[in-house]
């Protein structure tokens, strides 16, 4: 059965990965989208105690991967959700860095770097809006 | 964290971020396809408006 999760859980969070503009907490809302709401794979009960989990303890945020990957699939899912969601960014910034630096004035850099920045914004937002409304989920029956 | 986009007076940046977080937070569109619309118009206005 952990077979069976493992290809999805590898291949959306790499796929998330090239699009985590701002952090991992920016891909917070589509985490939960395919985690909760799409798969299945938890609850919003679940998804919460997870970032809250993953923001308390030392190290990066993008632990929250790890931490839904052993939800999924235990000890193979976290293993397998933590190199999905770092692989493909690592090699992505080994390539780019070697020539980022060098256009360091270059109009495009520029755009490039100033035309993410409200995106990365709207889905930092995004993340507050999503992680409240699970919050809610949970306290509604008090 | 938002009141560069305003000092440096982008005035599209914050449609911008307001349509990223309608798209992914409101709509609930895929986060995919919200960043593969939003980026290039956001990176063509500043391109444009430098």
């Amino acid at each position: 059965m952990n077979e069976n999760r493992l290809i999805p859980l590898f291949g959306y969070f790499a796929l998330l990965s090239l699009f985590a503009v701002g952090g991992a907490n920016a891909a917070i809302p589509e985490m939960h989208r395919i985690a909760v709401d799409v798969m299945h794979w938890m609850s919003d009960r679940q998804f919460a105690d997870s970032f809250a989990i993953a923001q308390i303890s030392p190290g990066p945020n993008v632990i929250i991967v790890t931490l839904i990957g052993y939800h999924v699939a235990g000890l193979a899912g976290a293993a397998v959700a933590t190199v999905a969601m770092c692989g493909p960014t690592c090699v992505f910034a080994f390539l780019v860095a070697r020539t980022w630096d060098r256009f360091k004035e270059a109009r495009w850099r520029i755009a490039i770097q100033a035309g993410l920045v409200p995106v990365s914004l709207g889905l930092i937002g995004a993340s507050a809006f999503v992680l409240a409304g699970a919050q809610t989920t949970i306290f509604m029956p008090l | 964290m938002a009141a560069p986009l305003f000092r440096n007076r982008r005035d599209w940046a914050p449609l911008i971020a307001i349509a990223a977080f309608v798209g992914v937070a409101i709509m609930q569109w895929p986060l995919p396809l919200v960043f593969a619309v939003l980026a290039p118009i956001s990176i063509a206005l500043a391109w444009i408006r430098r």
